[in-house]
């Protein structure tokens, strides 16, 4: 080995030549290969990412002023590989030096041009198959999520319209079906009818026990017998009225036994009143009861306009909840000071699969990225998939309490080949307070929905809508990436709609109410915590089909009204009809015996005494003639006549 | 490749001659900040450099760093909290957010919890590892060396025409 001198002993002079050398070739691969090489890599990265074949067609980087030009950017649409979803003409930038020395990207102003959608592709891209996980089935988080969704359209589609089809579908139907056993009048009369039965036997043999009115002859004739005149002495006199006591006591004895025995009939004939009063009473419960147990259809048009547009939206709910949970990912973290409310601008850990990156920034300090503008236009008639935009996107940053702007989006323009008209949309999202705030605003003056698109499939009802211009106006606000308001008016102008329906009477409800309405509204709002989704539709479809509906069924359900009155008037007709004639048989028969036999009772009763008060009389008159004919024959024999 | 396999057995041969130990022991040494380095980062350059124009033995570095990288991908949780623990204390808040935004700093990603812990370790344990380094040679020499060139079997090979071919061919093109 040989010995070094001098510097050479510390340092390898010699690798002066190969570390050169390794210098050229890394100037040499950055000006010949690396560009190339990195549209390579974006095309396969971004290909990976989106699961659909991504084409660059030119990649080019500048050192020296750190400029990005991509130009024509073919992303595959994986539904329909022979398209585009979306091609960007140009994307191009330049960031700063200063900025990049510390480990920062700070773009001044981006430019993207030349949108556009749906452009054919020379030759079908590629689609990567379903990975295993999507192949095994949804994730648990999705399944959960179609299950509600399911469960809510079926819920809105099976309950509201199929209730109220099915009721117009069978006008034969029977609506007391199912539910005539239980009518209480019925069981009630049958009971009363056995309690009359029961009361008529005890009555029957009450007569029995009752004077008969040959006891009361009886006592005619022995009061016959009774001498009431001429009485030879008293003690004659005396025995007669004995006699005549003995009858009179006798007589009220059973009169007063008869008299029990009306009292008794008239209270309980009260009590037959008053149960049939509560028959009747009972029917008419019943009646009611009926009427409430029937199944009749909620009909508002709330939940009318909910079944038929609950499938329209809910891909737009579906895409809601996949941007929130990207927008979580990659959203820059906002984190509270430590026993304070407002963020520190100083320290935002960055979690990382290894370690955690912090920023360490301070106010009008470079965050990690910043895009300051980005000019976005594009010019219809390049191509027929091109539109008219023109917008910009302001301040994009990892840090928004570095640069103290919000990222701002504002975009307008139309796509006359695709029918689209006066698209404007503005998005505010402003990370600089302790809860972030997203501000989303889209109007399209006009486009054309898609179609045909199946907005009820049931058993009962199947409506497409085949053709259709709308207009949409959407409002999001979204308060800490959880709280939320959102309103969705939506209104589609020429719709054409083709219904099938088993029941004609169903088909001409739709029809009748589609017909009626020269545009079609739709209101959606909601107003929640994510991911809950309580959306409340309205739609004037909805307040003309209820009406339409209700039309229909109020018929439907006077005729049911009708049909039950009818029923149950005939199932207790029969048995009140036999109840009626029953009372008034045991009233007629009980009520004459008794009263001809009270009437007897009275009347001998009264005779005895009648006879009572004759013999005392012709008694006192004997006595009273005795006296003055002794008196006459005292005084003769006194003065000597 | 053939300049790394150089380097390894040139590694070899210092580490079985008598001379070269502090070499080795700085060698070694730098490999263990190379290996507790992220691979992309300023510091991981600035070392290779260092490695490139200054006579530390290159194959020493990369034996160490090849091992140490084993040793830094265990501790990366340990690394982690220590990091997390120094890049979040209040105190040193002000020199993070002026480092943090000086040009060139950020490029060595320090504040990255695993980045800081372990170049905070391998700081801390470049002292003690030099000098454990230097005695585990040493040892080495006097106690495995020593014994394999008493051996009959190596004296039978250093009287071959082959291995004095070999030795006279390294003194005259023979690396450092």
């Amino acid at each position: 080995m040989k010995e070094k001198k001098g510097l050479g002993k510390i340092i390898r002079f010699e690798a002066i030549i190969p570390f050169t050398i390794i210098i050229l070739l890394i100037v040499l691969y950055t000006k010949f290969f690396f560009d190339s090489h990195m549209k390579s890599a974006l095309e396969w990265g971004m290909t990976k990412a989106l699961g659909a074949e991504v084409n660059i067609a030119s990649f080019q980087t500048k050192i020296s002023d750190l400029s990005l030009k991509i130009q024509k950017i073919e992303i595959t649409d994986a539904q329909a590989p022979h398209q585009n979803s979306i091609q960007i003409g140009e994307i191009r930038f330049s960031a700063l030096w200063d900025a990049i020395l510390r480990a920062k990207l700070v773009v001044n102003e981006a430019a993207i041009e030349q949108i556009e959608f749906s452009v054919p592709r020379k030759k079908p891209g590629y689609v990567a198959p379903p990975t295993s996980s999507e192949e095994e089935g949804p994730s648990a988080m999705d399944k959960i999520k179609d299950q509600a969704l399911d469960a809510t359209q079926k819920k809105f589609s099976n309950n509201v319209l199929g209730d109220a089809a099915s009721w117009l579908g069978n006008p034969d139907q029977d609506p007391l079906e199912g539910i005539k056993g239980s009518v209480q009048s019925k069981a009630l009369i049958e009971a009363f009818e056995k309690e009359i039965e029961s009361k008529k036997k005890g009555w029957e043999k009450r007569f029995a026990e009752l004077p008969k009115p040959e006891e009361f002859k009886a006592l005619g004739d022995r009061m016959g017998k009774v001498k009431t005149s001429n009485f030879k002495n008293p003690g004659e006199l005396a025995s007669s009225l004995q006699e005549l006591d003995k009858i009179v006591k006798e007589a009220d004895k059973k009169y007063k036994s008869i008299d029990g025995a009306n009292k008794d009939l008239t209270s309980d004939l009260k009590r037959i009143d008053s149960e049939i009063k509560s028959i009747e009473s009972q029917v008419k419960n019943d009646i009611k009861d009926l009427e409430n147990r029937i199944k009749l259809p909620k009909l508002d048009a709330q939940s009318l306009a909910t079944s038929v547009f609950m499938g329209y939206l809910s891909p737009y709910k579906d895409q809601m909840l996949k941007y929130k949970a990207m927008a979580l990912k990659y959203m820059p973290p906002n984190l509270k000071k430590k026993g304070g409310n407002e963020p520190d601008p100083s320290m935002q850990p960055r979690p990382r699969a290894n370690g955690v990156s912090y920023e360490f920034g301070k106010p009008m300090a470079y965050p990690l990225v910043w895009i300051k503008k980005t000019r976005i236009t594009s010019q219809a008639g390049s191509s027929p998939y091109s539109g008219n935009i023109e917008g910009e996107i302001r301040h994009i940053s990892t840090n928004q309490l570095l640069t103290n702007e919000p990222i701002v989006a504002d975009l307008k323009g139309n796509f006359p080949a695709s029918q689209v008209e006066g698209f404007r949309t503005q998005l505010t999202y402003d990370n600089r307070k302790a809860e972030s705030l997203v501000d989303f605003q889209l109007a399209v003056a006009s486009y054309k929905v898609p179609a045909p698109k199946t907005l009820l499939e049931t058993k009962d009802i199947n409506l497409v809508l085949n053709e259709s211009n709308a207009r949409l106006n959407l409002g999001l606000q979204l308060i800490d990436l959880k709280a939320y308001t959102l309103n969705i008016q939506n209104d589609l102008t020429s719709a054409q709609f083709a219904v099938t329906a088993p029941q004609k009477i169903v088909k001409e409800v739709f029809e009748s109410a589609l017909s009626s309405l020269p545009e079609i509204t739709l209101t959606a709002k909601a107003k929640s915590q994510l991911p809950n989704f309580p959306l409340n539709i309205d739609s004037n479809l909805g307040r003309e089909l209820g009406k339409a509906f209700e039309k229909e069924l109020k018929a439907q359900v006077d005729k049911a009204k009708k049909a039950l009155q009818e029923q149950i008037d005939r199932e207790i007709s029969k048995n009140k009809a036999a109840l009626d004639k029953q009372i008034n048989e045991f009233k007629s028969q009980i009520q004459g015996r008794l009263d001809s036999l009270k009437n007897q009772a009275e009347g001998q009763k009264k005779q005895a005494e009648n006879q009572i008060k004759s013999s005392q009389k012709s008694s006192e008159n004997k006595a009273k003639e005795q006296i003055g004919k002794e008196a006459e024959k005292a005084l003769k024999k006194l003065f000597g006549k | 490749m053939t300049l790394l396999l150089k380097q390894i057995f040139a590694f070899l041969r210092l580490l079985n001659s008598d001379t070269g130990t502090e070499q080795l022991a700085a060698g070694l040494t730098m490999g263990l900040f190379l290996g507790f380095s992220p691979f992309l980062s300023l510091q991981t350059l600035l070392f290779l450099f260092v490695l490139f124009f200054f006579r530390i033995q290159i194959g020493a570095a990369f034996l160490g760093a090849f091992f140490f990288k084993f040793v830094a991908f265990l501790a990366d949780p340990l690394a982690d909290i220590l990091g997390r623990i120094v890049l979040e204390a209040e105190a040193l808040r002000s020199l993070w957010v002026t480092l943090y935004n000086m040009p060139i700093i950020p490029m060595t990603r320090f504040n990255n919890s695993i980045v800081m812990g372990s170049f905070l370790a391998a700081l801390v344990l470049c002292v003690p590892t030099y000098f454990a380094f230097k005695s585990l040679i040493l040892k080495y020499r006097a106690t495995v060396v020593a014994r394999i060139k008493e051996t009959k079997i190596w004296k039978a090979i250093t009287a071959t025409k082959f291995y004095n071919w070999y030795i006279s061919y390294d003194k005259l093109y023979g690396a450092q």
